[in-house]
């Protein structure tokens, strides 16, 4: 299968822009970050950075929505005609970088291409960021494919940096990522140990952890304490540089004229570079290359520029082959869901409004809302309610995309379970769950049923007999309340009919008995059965005079008022609710007495 | 208490001298039994209410939701419209007070705040003005109306079963008796008060719910102000089917005006308007405005 055409890109295009930000932070914000500079390098290094790199990112972004029988296919990312990346079932095939994709089907007609989205690499990378965010508030992008995250504030909170390593990395698995896991020091340390695939150097702060238990326990370390910062700080420096040793001046992130230049003056890993003089580094490769080198080693703080949490969530699966049953689509709806669960419960979050959309790049799109009583953050019911209203879609042609999107976000409720299990508190429960019950039946018969066709009822402020009832959107709850309900006004029916239904217009009087047809329900103009007894009206009650609304503009036209009376059907005891027009003396049915 | 013949016991073992012991024990076993919540004796149904001897027979029982017409209690088991069931009201006429019998029922729940009114696609819309001086409180009612036959059954298990609706009244067009027991089995996990309105002809078939009400309307009397319906029991739990019975409404709908026929048929012919516009343009007008 080759899909050359460029795959449908959710994210707004200023996206792009964002990308351009983030590489030039650094110049942006100068002034800022000059301020930091200042009041940072007196300080020892206190800071543990972790960084997430994603090497198949760009493959894993349209490979991640696969069912898991599809895995083992190889797959390939163009750039210019070109393979630039490849999976690892490419790569035994002997798929190499930098062929052309006729080389690959030669290879091996199960190749799949896509052509490389940088943009939607970024999305991605920056939705990773935002759920990186549930370990700690100083999330980092580096685009295109590496996220930094400053883990010293959070170590204790997740047992430590083994648990807290295996938990991201689980994380990133079970949505689809592969990912490499390095720490060191400085931001830009841990970020090269990361590219060169150099794991098992990432260097953990023991200062960090040394000066805490010191601070602890006073008496045991007096020696250690009265050391003054900048001796500490010197030593950290020494133990950065000896974790990068072996790392290929290849790895650094600077411009690749000066790594030809290295590797042309024979200098091929960074043991060699840091023991070349400054100065001379200076004078020859200038002064940005230096203060990356200061950066790296710590010598120089590297302030970064973290991510705010986002307001909102978008995510999407893209299928590798075409589906077209709903029923294929429960897996991908159900990671793109425990996303959104794991996203609102990090940001003690709720929501009422899922919007999915089902889109392939030949067909327009197939939206569907699914709208809730209340905001919640329950996976179940979020999953529940998505399969009914799946179920409901029937022409589904073909889907190569799937997205949720959520924008109404609320802040979640307290949940704090009880203390006391058991006498007082059983009772708030029950409410609780009782509030539960009939959220999630208004859930489903609004899925089911559509939010237009499930209503409350209210009086409504006017006389006439059709407007003093309302319609209540339940979301709303707009109910109107009367100073004193009219117990004692003139009877109503308990059942209206939404438009008044002609009677027959001829009719005979004989004493207050109108005959009517065989049905009241029906109109049968011109034939009433004058002759069935059984089938005649006796009017009862009133008349009520009903005005017409002259103040209203849709009423102006018909300056008529009505004459209700309250009839029954002789034959079968039905009490029904009439109506005569003043002007031409029309007979019309409105309610029924039921 | 008449003593029951046991298979178990040998006619010749009753001139042991244990005998009589054995009897005593059985008689208690039974009585234990009777005790046990859930047993209900069909002779109780009337007699339960009066006397005092047999109301922990009663409690054990469920309790229905009062009608709000005592005539009718008495006939029904849990001594109102039963909560763990389905109830059938079979009608062939709208207007003849079908609903008016639910209404004291239904502002009774809506008043405890137990949960929502449904009305599963109505006939035609509850008005609101008239629900509301029924004394039913407006805010626990919920109107739905489903498209189709499957959605209308689809909604009323769901609202059945959810224990959040304390009254769920729906007119399906067709319905068997297989879905009608589903239904059933939903109501009793719910505890919710399910009404199913269908016409007169479902009289004929078996259905498993648990009370069935016959209901044709009465005819118009001069001599009676209130409405009333009649009704026939032709299922119920502990009982047989009952007679024709007649229970009256308080709502003075059988009154008649008085002067009525006078004042609106008998002299129909008003011919002449009472509200005249004045056109200032006309001659007798100019003429005025000429003098001034």
């Amino acid at each position: 299968m080759i899909t050359n055409a460029n795959n449908p890109v959710t994210d707004n295009p200023p996206q792009k822009e964002r990308v351009q930000e983030e590489l030039s932070q650094e110049e942006l914000s100068q002034e800022e970050l000059s301020q930091k500079v200042l009041s940072e390098e007196k300080k020892p290094l206190e800071k543990l950075w972790l960084c997430i790199y994603l090497p198949m990112l760009p493959i894993e972004i349209f490979t991640r929505g696969f069912r898991p029988e599809d895995s083992n296919r190889p797959i390939v990312i163009l750039a210019q005609r070109k393979v630039s990346f490849r999976n690892h079932s490419a790569q035994e095939l002997g798929i190499n970088i930098g062929n052309s994709l006729d080389t690959a089907f030669t290879l091996s007609s199960q190749v799949a291409s896509f052509e490389r989205n940088e943009q939607k690499e970024f999305s991605t990378l920056s939705h990773l960021a935002q759920w990186a965010y549930q370990f700690t508030p100083n999330v980092t992008i580096r685009a295109p494919d590496c996220l930094l995250l400053d883990i010293s504030g959070c170590l204790k909170l997740f047992n430590g940096l083994e648990n807290l390593k295996l938990k991201i990395q689980s994380g990133l698995t079970s949505q689809g990522y592969e990912s490499v896991l390095t720490t060191n020091l400085t931001p830009m340390a841990s970020l090269c140990l990361a590219k060169s695939g150099l794991t098992r150097h990432s260097l953990v702060n023991e200062n960090l952890f040394s000066s805490k238990r010191q601070a602890a326990k006073p008496a045991s370390g007096e020696t250690n304490t009265n050391k003054p910062g900048a001796d500490k700080r010197q030593s950290t420096i020494a133990g950065i540089a000896e974790s990068l040793q072996e790392l290929s001046v290849s790895h650094l992130q600077i411009d690749k004229k000066i790594i030809e230049s290295l590797q042309q003056m024979g200098i091929s890993d960074c043991k060699a570079l840091f023991a070349l003089p400054k100065s001379g580094l200076n004078r020859r490769f200038g002064v940005y290359f230096v203060d990356y080198l200061q950066r790296l080693l710590g010598e120089k703080p590297d302030p970064q520029k973290f991510i705010s949490p986002q307001p909102r969530f978008l995510n999407d699966v893209t299928f590798l082959s075409d589906v077209n049953n709903t029923a294929s689509l429960r897996f991908p709806i159900n990671r793109l869901i425990s996303e959104l669960a794991d996203f609102l419960t990090a940001r003690q979050l709720a929501t009422n409004h899922l919007s999915w959309t089902l889109s392939h790049r030949s067909h327009e799109d197939c939206n569907f809302n699914i709208l809730l009583a209340n905001p919640v953050n329950e996976q179940n019911m979020f999953m529940s309610l998505t399969r009914l209203k799946l179920d409901q879609i029937k022409d589904v042609k073909e889907i190569d995309n799937l997205s949720l999107t959520v924008n109404n976000l609320y802040p979640a409720e307290n949940l704090s379970g009880d203390l006391f299990h058991g006498t007082p508190f059983q009772q708030k429960d029950g409410l609780k769950d009782q509030q539960h019950q009939t959220d999630m039946l208004l859930n489903k018969l609004r899925t089911r049923l559509g939010p237009g066709s499930c209503y409350g009822l209210s009086i409504a402020n006017d006389h006439r007999p059709e407007k003093a009832w309302k319609p209540v959107r339940l979301d709303k709850k707009d109910y109107w309340q009367a100073d004193m309900v009219s117990a004692y006004g003139p009877p109503r029916p308990l059942m209206l009919l939404s438009q008044p239904k002609t009677l027959p217009r001829r009719f005979s009087f004989n004493g207050t008995t109108i005959p009517l047809g065989e049905r009241v329900n029906e109109k049968i103009k011109g034939k009433p059965s004058f002759q069935n007894p059984k089938h005649q009206l006796t009017l009862l009650k009133g008349p009520e005079r009903i005005d017409f609304g002259w103040w209203d503009e849709e009423d102006l036209n018909k300056v008529i008022t009505r004459d209700y009376y309250i009839a029954t059907l002789a034959d079968q005891g039905s009490l029904l609710w009439v109506f005569q027009y003043s002007n031409d003396k029309q007979w019309y049915l409105h309610g029924v007495f039921s | 208490m008449t003593r029951f013949p046991h298979p178990m016991i040998n006619p010749a073992s009753n001139e042991k001298p244990g005998a009589k012991g054995a009897d005593a024990s059985l008689q208690q076993d039974l009585h234990q039994t009777l005790q046990k919540a859930g047993m209900w004796r069909a002779s109780h149904l009337h007699s339960g209410s009066h006397s005092g001897s047999h109301s922990g027979s009663h409690s054990g029982q469920m309790q229905g939701t009062p009608t709000g017409f005592s005539i009718l209690d008495q006939q029904l088991a849990g001594l109102g419209w039963p909560t763990d069931g389905i109830t059938e009201l079979l009608y062939d006429h709208a207007g003849i007070g079908e609903v008016r019998l639910l209404a004291p029922a239904l502002a009774d729940l809506s008043q405890q705040k137990a949960g929502w009114i449904l009305w599963i696609s109505p006939p035609y819309i509850p008005y609101a003005p008239a629900l509301a001086s029924a004394g039913i409180d407006l805010t626990s009612v919920l109107v739905i109306n489903p498209k189709t036959q499957t959605d209308c059954l689809w909604a009323m298990e769901q609202a059945l079963a959810s224990s959040s609706c304390c009254a769920v009244l729906a007119w399906p067009k067709n319905i068997n008796d297989k879905q009608v027991r589903r239904l059933q089995v939903a109501s009793k996990s719910g505890k919710s008060l399910g009404v199913l309105f269908r016409s007169m002809q479902a009289a004929k078939q078996a259905s498993p719910a648990e009370l069935r009400i016959e209901l044709t309307g009465s005819r118009y009397s001069p001599l009676k102000e209130h409405s009333s319906l009649d009704m026939r029991i032709i299922k119920r739990r502990g009982g047989w089917p009952t007679e024709k019975f007649t229970i009256e409404f308080d709502d003075k709908l059988h009154q008649i005006t008085p002067d009525f026929s006078d004042m609106a048929f008998r002299n129909p012919k008003k011919s002449t308007p009472d509200l005249v516009f004045i056109d200032p343009q006309s001659s007798e007008y100019q003429h005025d405005y000429q003098r001034q």
